[in-house]
């Protein structure tokens, strides 16, 4: 009696989830961890990281840090910064020539989605 | 190391470096001569012992290095930008991919100086190196491809320059160790002589202050490029130190090696600048019309430590070396080549032997010491102590330069054509009245590099009268060459530091390429 249970769902959760990540990654908020390649830094989450890259994750176990700065070598900037994109967001754009080479640079990151075995291939559109 | 300052020298230099002498008011400049290298050997020190460390560096296979986030910063703008950003107490950077024996390196390098590796590293070494931004070490092109890099070059090495400036002020009595134990080329104590005005050092300290926050690294850059064969190794960047702050770049020009392969005009206005500033700009430049210079010019005889260097990397420029030049930037030093990362000794026994066998043969000892790989300093030194009589690389500049383009020295009222004909017995007023001649008659360059060594000659004698006239030539009379080469020895002997030691070791080498700008 009386323990009827409720059950509470916020249909926007994910996407709030998404933006809310995206506009602390924008704002700098909150960021605990450096990345750094080409001789530029970008900060983000290592929950972020960790969540979608076990590269990320094993890494950050092992070097418990306030805020670590990663040095990513052979790592583009702007492949760095895509990756991150797709991260927060689920999704990104990249160019046709740097299709590749980004793929590969998230493999060697193990980014989940891009990275292989994908669990399920992230589709792949065509745009501009 | 360095015994320190004694109070004697404290007191030298007080007393050359009394600035503001108008009445009341006089401050005085203590300085402590070996204040840097003193800092940098308790930073050694102190990473040794892992005291004050903030920050761990992992690399692969959880691999660890305490370092000083001053020290990293101080080495790398890389480093420098991201631990500005990155406050706390004690911070890690992770280098996933970097092996440990690199970053052993590297470290090693940005605490000393310098660091010993196996060739089969190099390469991995390097690449991180330049990932990391280490001075010294990073690729030119590296700024090369960035929009601000040429500006970044002057602003590299300002907070390295800014004690050393004065210190080429001061009277070559009292100048301190580093700058002076530099035998510097006859033109340049000459130049720095005559032209140096108090003037000068606001106007520098103040360019080197505001470009303090900047990045780059030149000179240390240059350091390595000197250790490397591809280029002058350190003496380099010390002798070069008071050319570049004080002679005007018409003064060693002879008007053909290095006037013609610079753009005229408009980098002229700036030349004085630039090669103050950049390491990079100035000492290429600087090798290189040592390079041209030597084979037809008395110049040649400046320096032994020049020399020195220069034999230790046999090989031949590289073809891009003046475009590098003219670029303003140092020559990096190209992978294939093979880096020669230890400065001392380079040749053996037997090498230093055929070369005296040749020098007793006729050659001189500057042709010997370079044929043999031999420091030429080192084989002069032997040489002389064995009594034998070299044939100067003097007179084969003055020789090799028939149309009297090798005159600046005003020794010869003819224009040195023939061989050095000894006009002049010492360094006197004759000398200088020859000179004067010299500037009416050629009215022109000549005349001031003849003016300009007098003085240096001067300079250099005035300390210990009388001077010594060729001790090492048995010679009678001495040709002039021999008086000039006299000269640069005894100026040499006033500038080396009590250590004694030739080739300057890592720590002057920092201070030294520091003092350059």
């Amino acid at each position: 009696m009386g323990d009827q249970q409720f059950f509470l769902k916020w249909n926007d959760f994910q996407t709030n989830m998404v933006t809310s990540f995206r506009h602390l990654r924008d704002e700098k908020s909150f960021t605990d961890v450096t990345l750094a390649c080409e001789g530029q830094t970008c900060k983000a989450h290592k929950m972020v990281l960790s969540a979608c890259s076990p590269y990320f994750k094993s890494l950050l176990e092992e070097n418990p840090s306030k805020h670590p700065i990663i040095i990513l070598k052979d790592v583009s900037y702007l492949h760095l910064q895509a990756i991150l994109e797709f991260m927060y967001a689920g999704e990104v754009n990249v160019s046709q020539e740097q299709l590749p080479t980004f793929l590969k640079t998230a493999a060697r990151l193990k980014v989940k989605g891009l990275a292989e075995p994908p669990p399920q291939m992230p589709s792949i559109k065509r745009e501009g | 190391m360095y015994p320190g300052s004694t109070f004697d020298d404290i007191l030298r230099e007080a007393h050359w470096r009394k600035m503001g002498s108008s009445e009341g008011q006089q401050t005085f400049c203590l300085k402590w001569n070996h204040h840097k290298a003193n800092l940098v050997e308790i930073l050694e020190a102190l990473i040794k012992v892992e005291t004050y460390v903030d920050c761990t560096l992992v690399v692969d296979d959880q691999v660890t290095f305490k370092a000083h986030r001053v020290v990293l910063a101080a080495n790398s703008p890389y480093f420098q930008s991201i631990l500005a950003d990155v406050p706390m107490d004690h911070c890690s950077i992770l280098f996933p991919g970097v092996k440990d024996f690199e970053m052993r390196a590297l470290l090693e390098y940005m605490y000393t100086g310098e660091v010993n590796v196996t060739q089969a590293h190099i390469p991995r070494i390097m690449k991180v190196a330049e990932e990391l931004e280490v001075k010294g070490l990073f690729d030119m092109s590296e700024l090369r491809r960035r929009p601000g890099g040429s500006e970044r070059t002057p602003a590299a090495s300002p907070p390295r320059v800014v004690p050393a400036a004065p210190s080429s002020v001061s009277p070559p009595v009292s100048a301190p160790a580093p700058t002076c134990r530099w035998p510097p080329p006859p033109t340049a104590p000459v130049l720095s002589a005559a032209y140096e005005s108090p003037d000068m050092n606001p106007l520098k300290r103040k360019k080197l202050s505001s470009m303090l926050a900047t990045r780059d690294t030149p000179i240390l850059r240059n350091v390595l490029a000197q250790t490397s064969p591809v280029e002058s190794p350190q003496p380099m960047s010390l002798v070069c130190h008071p050319v570049n702050q004080h002679a005007p770049p018409r003064l060693h020009s002879n008007g053909s090696a290095h006037e013609s392969d610079r753009p005229p005009s408009p980098q002229r206005a700036f030349e004085y600048r630039p090669r103050r500033l950049s390491s990079r700009a100035t000492s290429p430049h600087y090798n290189r019309s040592d390079r041209s210079e030597d084979a037809h010019s008395p110049y040649t005889e400046r320096s032994f430590e020049e020399e020195n260097s220069r034999t230790f990397h046999s090989s031949p420029p590289p073809a891009s070396f003046q475009q590098d030049v003219r670029a303003g930037l140092a020559p990096y030093v190209p992978p294939q080549q093979k880096p020669e990362w230890k400065r001392y000794k380079q040749y053996t026994r037997s090498d230093i032997m055929s070369a005296i066998e040749c020098v007793r043969n006729g050659m001189s000892a500057l042709q010997a010491s370079r044929k043999y790989g031999v420091p030429s300093r080192t084989l002069y030194d032997k040489v002389k102590k064995l009594g034998i009589t070299t044939s100067r690389p003097m007179s084969r500049g003055v020789k090799r330069e028939p149309n009297g383009a090798a005159f600046p020295y005003g020794l010869s009222g003819t224009g040195g054509n023939e061989e050095g004909t000894p006009t002049t017995p010492l360094i006197d007023p004759s000398f200088l009245q020859q000179a004067l001649e010299g500037a009416t008659r050629d009215g022109g360059r000549e005349a001031l590099h003849a003016m300009a060594l007098a003085a240096a000659a001067h300079a250099a004698l005035a300390p210990r009268t009388p001077p010594r006239s060729a001790p090492q030539s048995p010679r009678t009379p001495p040709p002039d060459e021999d008086h000039v080469e006299d000269l640069s020895v005894s100026r040499r002997r006033d500038a080396d530091p009590p250590a004694g030691v030739i080739v300057p070791p890592r720590n002057f080498a920092l201070d030294c390429s520091s003092e350059r700008d």
